[in-house]
């Protein structure tokens, strides 16, 4: 059986729809995208903690503000990604061409680099 | 109603493929105290849930499982991908692999596959949270567990933020047990259920 470790060349597309078909998938995430893609991860995981924290204690002015903020920042950086042809939700998909199932998906290596 | 955002919680990459590892990190995909039981668990105990700053930890909490679920199968895919026959042969995944090949299924590392007998759903908000404890603590071992048997930078790295996880979900139902308690009646100090029985406050 043929081992197919060349797993992680690298592509110069900014938004996965290069289409190009060696390995398992066609193209990492670009440079651009992959930034707004790791900073959208930070900001949703401190939203994740802050509305944990809310519901708990739904009168705290500091945990409020806070979650204002991120949910400011979440919404520009989802909308940078779309207007790029990566939309993160399937309402998010902008463009004419349907790029919501474009690779890489969440779960493949590419998707995290 | 859930919606999918394209992206995991927190990303997983994994150099190198790894059957042996990836047959005991299923666990957490299926197992007594997986992420599979994990979201059903609290998304079940909320329909029973009395109040409204417990039925927000219950909905965010199993939601946040839900992506958790998503991570652990997202390590079992990447270290069982590209695997060669040889790889495979004579190591745990073996029994498997041949069940399922590579594909993601909810089961325990022992093969017993994912059972709702590992989700309690009382409909008593105290048995619940009491359950709830438990069960973050229960992961959180077995997430230990899993960090004496790996030796894998990558795959520690994503298993870490599983682990810490457990323990602001601990926090959280810590939370929810005390406000529970504060808006039991005075006199139900033996903290019968206040989903259910309504004829405790004589």
């Amino acid at each position: 059986m043929v081992n197919r470790m060349n797993r992680y060349t690298p592509c110069n597309s900014n938004n996965g729809t290069c289409g190009r078909a060696e390995g398992p998938n066609n193209c990492t995430m670009g440079g651009a995208n992959a930034q707004l893609m790791a900073r959208l991860r930070k900001v949703d995981f401190a939203l994740v903690d802050t509305i944990l924290y809310l519901d708990a204690y739904p009168h705290c002015k500091n945990a409020m503000e806070h979650y204002k903020k991120l949910v400011a920042e979440r919404k520009m950086l989802i909308e940078k990604l779309e207007k790029s042809g990566m939309p993160i939700n399937a309402v998010g998909n902008l463009s004419d061409s349907w790029n919501w199932i474009d690779s890489p998906w969440p779960w493949e290596y590419e998707a995290n680099v | 109603m859930w919606t999918y955002d394209k992206k995991l919680q927190y990303p997983v990459r994994i150099k190198n493929p790894n059957p042996k590892l990836a047959s005991v990190i299923i666990s957490q995909l299926g197992g007594p105290d997986g992420e599979m039981g994990a979201s059903m668990r609290y998304l079940h105990q909320r329909y029973s849930c009395p109040y409204d700053k417990v039925k927000g930890i219950l909905t965010d909490v199993g939601t946040e499982e839900l992506a958790h679920l998503e991570m652990v199968a997202a390590i079992i895919h990447q270290l069982t991908k590209n695997l060669t026959l040889e790889q495979i042969d004579g190591t745990p995944f073996a029994a498997y692999f041949v069940d399922h090949t590579t594909g993601a299924y909810p089961v325990a590392a022992s093969g017993v596959p994912f059972d709702m007998k590992y989700v309690g759903v009382k409909g008593d908000l105290l048995t619940d949270l009491n359950e709830d404890l438990a069960a973050e603590q229960k992961a959180r071992t077995t997430y230990d567990n899993i960090l004496r048997l790996s030796d894998d930078p990558d795959v520690n790295d994503a298993i870490k933020f599983l682990r810490a996880r457990e323990i602001v979900h601990y926090q959280r139902f810590g939370d929810a047990l005390r406000i529970a308690q504060d808006q039991l009646d005075s006199k139900n100090f033996y903290a019968i259920n206040p989903s259910f029985d309504k004829g405790m406050k004589r």
